[in-house]
């Protein structure tokens, strides 16, 4: 139940919340290397949008690479998994880790999640890049880590069983459409295609998207959002041009109209943050992320001469404390 | 619950209660072989049995059955105390022990109980050395229990001397520092000798009530825990749970918060021809306990789950 998960709770936000936890997640990236790192170097690291563009692109290829796996996986798989992904660089820096591995990790954890059953090494077969062994070891070795930053808020409510709820409640209710309801169904899904290569499912409870993915499946063929409210007036049950229903429940009304203000705010931050990676941009983010990689090696190992210059005072830069992640002890 | 069957008084009319028997083996509460047995010798209410008042004893056991076997069992084996050395294979000391088994069923359930007693007196008669011997000597786990008992006496005797020793110890330590300390300050300094003595005598008197007070501060507190416990023994019960009440619990049905628009009833799900929209279950999935109805309102369910949240 979404109202009393985790996702409501812990990893629903504001746009405004998200941008300011991104650039505090940057500077802090910064601040680590600040006393090492010389001008030219610095031109190297990337913006917090930059960042977020990276991370859109790696996303673009993780839903290729969701589309051509066999077996084929549901689309709830790609739901869970990208707010694996979406979440996890709320608390990680997408420049200290390998962006595509952590996307493959999430997507491992995902169909575990969804109850979608596969081996690591059925899982590695459908990865065209790398030796297939040393990916399951890093998939398999990210995976702890991944489920340890998630705070271990591993259940998603995805927005496509709403879909389905949504499009029952329409059949059953609006007995008087004139056209085949099933037609927006492909317009729909290309809309949470869309939706997941933006922050909707960080901002959004997953029955509204899916309310989202109906009206823009709708407005794709030609309706108008006339519809949506005769549908919504029949789910609350105002009855329609009555004033006298109209004063009884006022707050009615009022849910009605905050229900389509949201909807078409939803369609409108998915049309315009969706914007599809070019070739061009992802050649780009691959040398960027190549050289970022190469940078952060001389970076860590010049941390730590610093600390040993320093006389070794404190943990060693870069080093991470183990500490039991399950334990019987407590 | 023991009950008197002649007077009819039970644990719950009288709490003193307190059960005899004799010999026959018929219970009879205390107030009963009082008045019944005044003149010291009289008939069982229930087997007509000449008893007499001093071999009544208090009943143990709730079965009188089992009292008068513990009963006669201890009483036998002051006549049948031979030990295993006492004959020549083991094989004789097991049929030994098998003939005392069946001599105490014979007396209990009262078969045969003048064949019985006769072999018991001849047994006596036969073996009234060995028995005599016998009384004076212990068997080994008679040995090992005294054993055990000395050296729990040996180790308390050791632990209060340990301590006594160092208590004297220490008083003796404070004792002369103190008196040191007190010599050395009449030499020194140039306060009177009076008023130093005084005060170490002050001293001294109030140490001595702080004492006392603390003693009897102990045995108050040692009086109280008797006469807890002699409260909580009386009014101990072996039958009855004591509960602690509550409030007693009301159920009140969860309210399910959907922040969205009502959810259709299952009956409402089925006449408005909502399982038109959603796949037939097939006959394996029904059989697992699955209907089309279930899905259903999951998928309407979710679909509505905080649709209003703004």
């Amino acid at each position: 139940m979404y109202a009393t998960s985790t996702q409501k709770r812990e990893w629903t936000y504001t746009p405004e919340k998200l941008a300011a936890i991104r650039l505090e997640i940057n500077i802090k990236f910064r601040q680590k290397y600040e006393s090492v790192i010389t001008p030219e170097e610095l031109a190297l690291f990337v913006t917090p949008e930059e960042e977020l563009r990276m991370q859109r692109s790696i996303e673009d290829a993780a839903l290729k690479f969701a589309d051509n796996f066999r077996p084929h996986i549901w689309p709830s798989v790609k739901w869970t998994a990208l707010s694996f992904f979406k979440r996890a660089f709320l608390v990680w820096a997408p420049m200290d880790t390998s962006i595509r591995m952590v996307m493959m990790a999430c997507f491992y954890l995902a169909m575990k999640i969804d109850e979608f059953y596969i081996t690591i090494d059925d899982f590695v077969k459908n990865m065209n890049v790398g030796d297939p062994r040393q990916n399951a070891e890093r998939i398999l070795k990210m995976e702890p880590e991944l489920m340890k930053v998630l705070n271990y808020n591993l259940t998603v409510h995805c927005p496509y069983r709403p879909f389905e709820g949504h499009l029952m409640d329409m059949k059953t209710r609006m007995l008087l459409l004139n056209f085949d309801l099933e037609s927006i169904r492909r317009d729909s899904m290309r809309f949470f295609q869309h939706a997941l290569q933006t922050d909707v499912l960080l901002l959004y409870p997953p029955s509204q998207i899916a309310l989202a993915a109906i009206n823009y499946g709708l407005h794709e063929q030609g309706k108008s959002d006339e519809i949506l409210r005769e549908f919504l007036r029949k789910l609350i049950g105002i009855e329609e041009d009555s004033w006298a229903a109209r004063d009884a429940h006022p707050q009615d009304l009022e849910k009605l109209e905050k229900t389509v203000t949201r909807v078409s705010q939803i369609m409108r931050d998915v049309d315009r943050n969706y914007v599809a990676v070019t070739e061009q941009e992802r050649e780009n983010h691959k040398t960027q992320l190549a050289s970022i990689r190469e940078l952060m090696v001389s970076l860590d190992e010049r941390r730590r001469e610093e600390w040993v210059a320093g006389g070794s005072i404190g943990p060693e830069p870069g080093k991470v404390i183990e500490q039991p992640v399950d334990s019987d002890d407590e | 619950m023991r009950e008197c069957k002649k007077c009819k008084s039970n644990e719950y009319t009288n709490k003193q209660l307190v059960m005899m028997i004799n010999e026959c083996g018929h219970p009879l509460c205390k107030n009963c072989v009082d008045n019944i047995f005044a003149m010291n010798s009289g008939e069982c209410h229930v087997c007509n049995r000449v008893l007499r008042k001093n071999n009544f004893r208090e009943q143990i056991y709730d079965d009188p059955l089992i009292d008068k076997e513990t009963f006669l069992r201890r009483k036998l084996r002051k006549i049948y105390n031979l030990k295993q050395d006492d004959f020549a294979t083991l094989k004789e000391f097991g049929d030994y022990q098998e003939r005392f088994e069946t001599l105490v069923y014979n007396l209990v359930f009262e078969t045969d109980v003048m064949e019985t007693n006769a072999e018991i007196s001849a047994f006596e008669e036969k073996n009234k050395e060995l028995i005599d011997r016998n009384k004076r000597r212990l068997d080994e786990d008679m040995k090992w229990i005294e054993d055990q008992l000395r050296d729990e006496r040996a180790m308390k005797v050791r632990i209060s001397e340990h301590l006594e020793t160092d208590a004297k110890e220490k008083e003796n330590q404070t004792a002369v520092t103190d008196t040191r300390k007190i010599m050395d300050e009449l030499r020194d300094s140039n306060v009177a000798a009076e008023v130093i003595l005084d005060r170490e005598r002050k001293k001294q008197i109030e140490k001595e009530l702080e004492e006392k007070d603390e003693q009897e501060k102990r045995k108050k507190r040692n009086k109280e825990i008797l006469q807890t416990r002699k409260r909580a023994a009386e009014n101990m019960s072996f039958n009855t749970v004591i509960r602690i009440a509550g409030r007693a619990y009301v159920h009140q049905p969860l309210e399910l918060v959907i922040n969205g628009p009502p959810m259709p009833s299952p009956k409402q799900i089925e006449d408005m021809g909502y399982l038109a929209h959603i796949r037939q279950a097939s006959a394996d999935l029904i059989a697992g306990g699955y209907t089309s109805a279930l899905g259903c309102s999951r998928a309407l369910f979710e679909a509505r789950i905080d649709l209003f949240s703004f």
